[in-house]
């Protein structure tokens, strides 16, 4: 498979589904039905990007989890964060409150 | 069985241990009581991976003799508990729910049943769950535990088997583990008494990790009391585990007061009263009111991006998992059940980028919670958003396969108490109407190690209302 489309930005249509009240898991919802589809020959080149020799099966039953979070996770990916919030690793129970 | 075992297995913990105590009762009958009664529904409920009739009945004779000579250690002396099957028991089984572990037997103990097991308490079995707390059970070996409010219902997972053990009257007392919310799922779907305290409260030395920054291992009741008796006893500072910390352990009997008078409880105006049912939503408010007429005053309060916990939470949390299992996934793959193969699969293509990401999202989470308590003293959420939902057979599941979504952003109610190391405590406070009903739950969340405020409120509004002593019918297949 070697589909090619032209989509705009997620962050853009995030923008565009808020000014029409759509927000939130909703909003997700909606582009997860028009999203981008993975497909296994992009898969198999980022397996061996990251040195993985998933079999075929293998990598067919996980195309399903990455399609699940590129639909999913749009939201908390396109987050932006200011620059001064540093990332929090672990509970750090002295000092606060 | 006899009336009189019968009517035992009814009693609260705190109840029976009070009878241990002056010697009205023995251990030995509270012990077989409990093991009549889950070797007669276990084949219903399948709460139970492993039953320890013997050695937990020589135990009890043991209590039953210190006890008659005087050495009485405390109120869990002589109750039976049990954990799920993830803490290591030294010489046992420790399944994991797992196929790939279904043999494993561990030779040491895990803190947490190291102390109860030192504090009197008798260990009576090991319970079911999620596969590694995240996977699909019904399709390992050990088949799904059932709900005890309608045997085709799902008890929630991942803690499924102490939620359920719980709701049938098989334990009094048990342990569940708690990474996104897998104690309060199973307290809310079988209406018991779930706490996850706060990160670093209780030890997890000897918890099979699913996530290290995020577990939790915490006790799960019938009752408020029972909890704060079980905390008691696990809470505090463990060498084996860093994250753990020197806070002295307050005597969290003083919180059960029933005096609510002054404190300050936050309602979300944003994200966690969203997506849920309606008669739920007005149980928990029903609930709060009824802490208002106590002399509870309200405020509103707002955690802007709690959108985002679930999400965040859940590539943070099947990150770790990833790295945990490594070598498992390279060997044993095909034991493991379809859904943690998908989910481990996956993760092992999220970027460093994500994982920072999340936890700069865990920075402002830890922010915003610290706002809301400025404000209020606990806040209070739903527990329970929906009934719980139908039982799935093998081969239903496989074929709805691509629909299952572990990996849903609605986990925020819960995931929030994880990504921040905030307590939260779930407590029946309704029931939902139609047939099969189901309980439905109020969450308190509280201060870092200010878990002393949640069993103070937790406590009262019980004190007030009955619907902990509803007693699941057993219905169903």
């Amino acid at each position: 498979m070697n589909r090619e489309t032209k989509h705009m930005s997620r962050r853009h249509a995030l923008q565009v589904l808020a000014a029409v009240g759509i927000t939130g898991s909703a909003a997700v919802e909606v582009l997860a039905q028009s999203g981008k589809e993975v497909s296994m020959e992009t898969l198999q080149t980022a397996a061996a990007l990251i040195d993985q020799d998933f079999s075929p099966e293998r990598l067919e039953l996980i195309s399903k989890a990455i399609q699940k979070n590129i639909d999913q996770f749009g939201i908390f990916r396109n987050t932006e964060i200011d620059d001064l919030i540093e990332p929090a690793p672990i509970f750090i129970a002295r000092g606060r409150i | 069985m006899t009336m009189q075992e019968n009517e035992l297995v009814f009693k609260s913990g705190r109840a029976l241990g009070s009878m241990i105590r002056t010697k009205e009762i023995s251990p030995v009958e509270v012990v077989e009581a409990y093991l009549d009664r889950i070797e007669q529904l276990n084949p219903k409920v399948n709460s139970f991976i492993t039953i320890l009739r013997d050695e937990s009945m020589a135990k009890a004779r043991r209590a039953e003799s210190e006890i008659q000579a005087g050495r009485y250690i405390g109120p869990l002396h002589g109750l039976p508990y049990a954990p799920k099957d993830i803490l290591a028991t030294a010489g046992h089984r420790t399944t994991n729910g797992s196929d790939v572990t279904k043999d494993n037997v561990t030779h040491h103990e895990s803190t947490i049943t190291d102390k109860l097991n030192k504090a009197g308490a008798i260990m009576v079995g090991k319970l079911a769950m999620s596969p590694f707390a995240m996977g699909n059970a019904v399709l390992t070996s050990f088949g799904n535990a059932r709900n005890p409010w309608h045997l085709d219902y799902s008890p929630a997972g991942s803690s499924s088997g102490s939620g359920a053990s719980l709701a049938a009257f098989m334990v009094p007392l048990a342990i569940g583990t708690d990474t996104g919310g897998s104690i309060r799922g199973p307290a809310s779907a079988n209406g018991i008494v779930g706490l996850k305290q706060t990160y670093g409260r209780v030890s997890r030395y000897g918890v099979t990790t699913l996530s290290w920054t995020l577990d939790n291992a915490g006790p799960m009741t019938k009752t408020v009391a029972d909890n704060a008796n079980m905390l008691q006893a696990i809470a505090g500072h463990d060498p084996m585990d860093p994250a753990t910390t020197n806070d002295p352990v307050p005597d969290y009997s003083q919180a059960l007061t029933g005096n609510v008078e002054g404190l300050r409880i936050g309602l979300p105006t944003n994200y966690f009263f969203e997506n849920t049912d309606p008669e739920a939503v007005r149980a928990v408010q029903e609930a709060v009111r009824s802490l208002v007429d106590m002399g509870a005053t309200t405020v509103d309060v707002d955690v802007p991006h709690a959108d985002l916990a679930g999400a965040a939470l859940w590539i943070i949390a099947m990150s770790e998992a990833a790295c945990f299992h490594e070598k498992r996934i390279r060997e044993d793959w095909d034991q493991f059940d379809p859904q943690i193969q998908r989910e481990l699969g996956g993760a092992m293509f999220y970027t460093a980028t994500d994982y920072i990401k999340a936890n700069r999202v865990r920075s402002i989470l830890q922010r915003e919670m610290e706002q809301v308590f400025r404000q209020c003293d606990v806040m209070a959420v739903p527990g329970s958003q929906n009934k719980p939902r139908k039982l799935q057979t093998p081969d239903e599941a496989r074929a709805s396969f691509d629909e299952i979504a572990p990996s849903t952003p609605r986990r925020g109610n819960t995931a929030i108490g994880n990504m921040t190391g905030y307590p939260a405590m779930v407590i029946p406070c309704g029931m939902f109407s139609g047939s099969p009903t189901f309980p439905i739950t109020l969450q308190l969340y509280a201060k870092p190690f200010d878990e002393f405020t949640l069993f103070r409120t937790a406590h009262a509004y019980e004190s007030v209302t009955d619907w902990h002593e509803q007693r699941a019918p057993l219905a169903g297949s």
